[in-house]
């Protein structure tokens, strides 16, 4: 920095060159937070990379970001070129400035030459002759007149040099105006500015966890909950309560079936569901069950479910089915059962079984089939018949209907079972059903849930009786 | 669930890349502004910073009210940046945990049909 000893003081005080550097900071900040919007456009201009009510919440927040981003560049531009203009304008008072103090100390040097000018020393001497005294008189007012203008030169470079600062500090506070007026775009000047859109944005943000986990439930349906992973073995029959199932006589989900009242929370309910099922262990109604597989059905075996529903947990594996239901469970979790059906077998047989009145349970009976005498054990627990019959409804024209609870309150299979039957069998292709042996495994079935309903036992050995249309 | 949703795992990849490209930029931005937790700037910019009168800001600036202005607009923009930079961390994470999510449920899936499978198979118990 530059020593003002003549002047006494610095009229334009500043690093300039710090100053400019400084400026271009903020024109390389502008830059990047340029780039960073730029960056973020590209969102906005990417369709397709992720769909659903979360997406579009999220994306809207994010597509705001380069607004405010373009904020940060404006106001940082802005503070660039107040800055760069206080350093030009710095630098050219400096360059003043410094002529100044080179003038002062001209100025300085000739005054303190004048002061030391001998002829100076000629006032008050005595001369004796008018020739001498008009002569040293001459000198002496040349001296003073010299000095006398040195002096001069400095009060005048003095108060130019004041003048200077006083030009620097009124283009000083116009930067600072300048700055000012870009730093009112910043957060901490004006809330309802970009700080109030910031801190939007970060509210905005805080919310996309919910979204998202909102969407993840969505896969939840998908098993974002791991549940996939956990059905299977390692479920037990206690608990599995009965996730899923619908009033018997309304045909509205019940109270316990969350899940499929509600979007998201239909799928845990489904996913419950799906261990019952994988509990079959449980029963080892799942073994008979494998034989229900065969029926094929597969995924009906599942149906088995709503077994579940009178507490037992082969009602359970019902309940696998409903898992890909959930889809279905646009309405009803129920319909997931369906879903399920498809990824083993083909779908249009669940479709039947979610128009089943006494719900899910009814359906895995229905389908069961000869097994589902099981269901005579679910008869333990009140399923409805009629629910059946629609389930195979959905395999065939043929099964419509055939499968009911008589108005003696037993299980009844007409003949239009057994042609249900026969459409399983078209099923599987290699599904090959044996009455007799339907019969058994129905039997072996209720066993199974007799083990877990308890008391079930003479109960099913009614409904087997009025299930062999044989 | 209402609404439902439509996931590209790539483009959720892709999504996390820009932010985090746009991030680093913030981020270097915020550096250039004397940044948070990088320690002063060479040049003399990070005294500007501090929102207390100095006589260093002063003698950069060469004016008192100027380096008030100054130190103010960079503590805003340090105050911005770092928010905007938080967040975008944010936002990338709870992107990144999403995807895990759905790679966990796609494993899911897979695992539970598999299961089933080999049950309808005459394999083991499920």
């Amino acid at each position: 920095m530059t020593d003002f000893p003549a002047l006494g003081f610095d009229p334009a005080p500043g690093d300039a060159a710090g100053v400019k550097e400084l400026a271009e900071r903020y024109r390389r900040i502008s830059t990047k937070l340029g780039s960073a919007a730029d960056t973020l456009d590209t969102v906005a201009s990417r369709t397709g990379l992720w769909s659903g009510d979360a997406a579009d919440a999220f994306l809207g927040n994010v597509n705001r970001l380069p607004e405010y981003l373009g904020t940060a560049v404006e106001s940082t531009s802005s503070a660039s070129s107040a800055l760069g203009g206080w350093a030009t304008t710095l630098r050219e008072l400096q360059r003043r400035a410094e002529e100044l103090e080179l003038r002062a100390r001209q100025a300085a040097a000739e005054a303190a030459a004048a002061r030391d000018d001998p002829a100076l020393d000629l006032a008050g001497q005595e001369f004796f002759d008018p020739g001498s005294l008009g002569a040293a008189q001459q000198l002496l007012d040349a001296a003073q007149a010299r000095l006398g203008a040195a002096v001069d030169e400095l009060e005048a470079i003095q108060e130019a040099a004041h003048r200077l600062k006083d030009q620097h500090t009124e283009a000083a506070e116009n930067a600072a105006d300048e700055l000012g007026q870009a730093g009112d775009l910043a957060p901490e000047h004006e809330r309802g500015g970009l700080g109030g859109v910031i801190d939007d944005v970060g509210g905005a943000l805080d919310s996309l966890p919910d979204l998202v986990s909102g969407t993840s439930g969505a896969a939840g349906a998908s098993g974002p909950n791991g549940s996939w992973g956990l059905t299977g073995p390692e479920f037990t029959g206690e608990t599995g309560g009965p996730a899923f199932g619908t009033d018997r006589h309304s045909g509205q989900p019940t109270e316990n079936d969350p899940g499929f009242e509600l979007g998201l929370g239909g799928i845990e309910g489904e996913y419950n569901v799906a261990e019952a099922s994988a509990s079959g262990e449980t029963n080892v109604g799942g073994v008979d069950l494998a034989g229900s597989a065969e029926a094929s059905l597969g995924m009906q075996g599942t149906a088995t479910a709503s077994i579940t529903e009178d507490g037992l947990e082969v009602g359970a594996e019902g309940s696998i089915g409903a898992r890909a239901s959930v889809e279905g469970s646009a309405d009803y979790g129920i319909l997931g059962a369906n879903a399920q059906g498809e990824a083993f077998a083909g779908a249009e047989a669940s479709a039947g079984l979610t128009a089943g009145a006494d719900g899910l349970e009814a359906k895995a009976e229905a389908f069961a089939g000869g097994r589902a005498e099981g269901s005579a054990g679910a008869d333990v627990g009140g399923v409805g018949a009629g629910v059946s019959g629609e389930a195979w409804a959905g395999v065939g024209a043929e099964a419509s209907a055939t499968f009911g609870r008589g108005e003696d309150g037993k299980w009844h299979i007409g003949g239009e079972f057994g042609a249900a039957l026969g459409v399983g069998g078209e099923f599987g292709g290699e599904i090959t059903i044996d009455p007799g042996e339907v019969i058994d495994t129905a039997g072996q079935a209720a066993d199974a849930v007799t083990d877990f309903a308890g008391g079930a036992r003479d109960r099913v050995g009614d409904v087997v009786g009025s299930l062999n249309p044989f | 669930m209402s609404g439902g949703y439509q996931v590209d795992p790539a483009a959720i990849d892709g999504l996390v890349q820009i932010l985090d490209d746009a991030a680093s930029l913030v981020r270097e931005a915020n550096s250039e502004l004397g940044g948070f937790g990088g320690g002063d700037v060479p040049g003399g910019l990070a005294m500007v910073i501090d929102e207390h009168a100095s006589d260093e800001r002063i003698d950069l600036l060469g004016n008192e009210t100027l380096a008030g202005t100054a130190a103010e607009f960079a503590s805003s923009w340090r105050y911005g940046l770092d928010k905007l930079d938080d967040e975008a961390n944010e936002v990338i994470e709870r992107l990144r945990e999403t995807r895990r999510t759905y790679d966990d449920v796609e494993e899911g899936e897979g695992n539970v049909f598999s299961h089933i499978g080999q049950a309808l198979d005459g394999g083991g118990s499920w």
